[in-house]
């Protein structure tokens, strides 16, 4: 009894899975409102958002642009 | 069964996509604009295009990096910054040194285009600036530049997902060998003292039963003949016999144990062998298994040591041995 619905189970793992990994429904499209998700990004900042059809670039004075700056190495050795 | 690992395991390999753009841009640190050249983004059902961005940072300095997407009206559609940096110093601990080189420079993002079309980028710098670990930062001179890698990858796959989906597949795949394969029970039996061993125990219609024993043979403490060095194999003749609750016999055979030797501390040698036969049982029944071995082999060249007789109820067998029916 337990041996079909098993299977069953698995192979729908196997195929959302598979098929979610190919056709990446869930990533965020040009055509959508928002930004994309922070996890297809490499700690990249988005500098505005997607709404109504056009890109609206946020104003830039909330960006660190500090001159006091000085890179990020490891601390124990600054 | 396992051989469904294989299709995300393929898949994870394929993740990163085809390369179809590579170029590189030098930004200059007056924070002019500057564009590459057009290249092709398609929507299709195979994957994504991930946009990457490598700055080839100096030593020691730091930057923020401004991207812009455009599409072929020149509009922006998306746009993204990071603050970029390389730093590297000398180490000292414990009376050693070394150098250490870290940095933080890729520019990643993925996205689904929504329609094929042409795009390219515009990239600009701000905040271009020389850090030390010691001094204090100051601005790169005017008229130097950074250059930027700019790859653009198309149909790449969530690996994320990949990995995921294979990890659940996996322990998914261990439940179900489990159902399949699982013994339901194990009887254990053995003797030190006797020549012979028997079990009695109920089974159910369409039982599948491995029965499995194995003996341990030694040398006496006072042989009567010497044990060649070099033999390293005993044959044994075993009884096994089964029989129901009423003394009929189902089963009656003569098999040949392979005893293979073994080192016993330092001077002494012993002979082992195991061996099992996959029975089904045609209807339920109790039953009594019982195996015979000879007290010594070979004129007391070794005696016995130890039988056991160890009797599994299988699920199902991964042996490839036949399964005997059991009337």
């Amino acid at each position: 009894m337990e041996r079909p619905i098993l299977l069953l189970i698995l192979l729908s793992i196997l195929g959302l899975g598979v098929v979610g990994a190919i056709t990446r429904p869930l990533l965020w499209s040009l055509k959508q409102d928002g930004t994309p998700q922070r996890s297809s990004s490499s700690g990249v900042v988005y500098g505005g958002r997607r709404s109504g059809g056009v890109w609206i670039s946020s104003s830039s004075s909330g960006r660190n642009r500090g001159g006091s700056f000085v890179g990020r190495g490891p601390r124990g050795v600054k | 069964m396992l051989w469904l690992l294989a299709i995300p395991a393929l898949l994870l390999v394929a993740a990163g996509g085809n390369r179809s753009f590579r170029g590189e841009v030098s930004l200059p640190s007056s924070g002019r604009e500057m564009v590459t050249s057009p290249f092709q983004l398609k929507q299709g059902w195979l994957g994504a295009p991930r946009i990457a961005l490598k700055v080839r940072q100096p030593i020691n300095t730091s930057s923020l990096v401004n991207v812009e997407l455009l599409n072929d009206q020149n509009q922006v559609v998306l746009s993204f910054y990071k603050d970029t940096w390389r730093d590297a110093g000398t180490w000292y601990e414990g009376g050693e040194s070394g150098r250490w080189d870290e940095q933080d420079t890729d520019l990643t993002t993925e996205f689904r285009p929504g329609q094929t079309g042409q795009f390219r980028l515009r990239l600009s710098l701000e905040d271009f600036i020389a850090s030390s670990s010691s001094a204090t930062p100051q601005t790169t001179p005017a008229g130097s530049t950074l250059p930027v890698l700019v790859e653009i990858y198309t149909n790449t796959l969530d690996a994320g997902l990949l990995v995921g989906t294979f990890v659940v597949l996996l322990m998914g795949s261990g439940i179900f060998c489990w159902y399949e394969y699982a013994p339901k029970r194990e009887l254990r039996s053995f003797t030190r003292t006797e020549t012979s061993l028997a079990l009695a125990e109920s089974f159910a219609d369409q039982a599948t039963l491995k029965v499995s024993f194995g003996a341990r043979y030694e040398q006496p403490d006072h042989p009567v003949r010497t044990l060649p060095a070099t033999r390293t194999t005993f044959s044994c003749p075993v009884s096994l016999s089964i029989t129901d609750a009423w003394g009929q016999i189902l089963l009656s055979r003569r098999e040949s144990l392979l005893l293979n030797a073994f080192q016993i501390g330092e001077d002494d040698r012993g002979f082992r062998g195991e061996q099992a036969v996959y029975l089904r049982l045609k209807s339920a029944k109790r039953l009594r298994i019982r195996v015979e071995v000879p007290e010594d082999l070979e004129g007391r060249v070794i005696e016995l040591e130890r039988l056991q007789l160890t009797v599994t109820e299988l699920t199902k067998t991964a042996s490839t041995k036949p399964l005997e029916e059991l009337a």
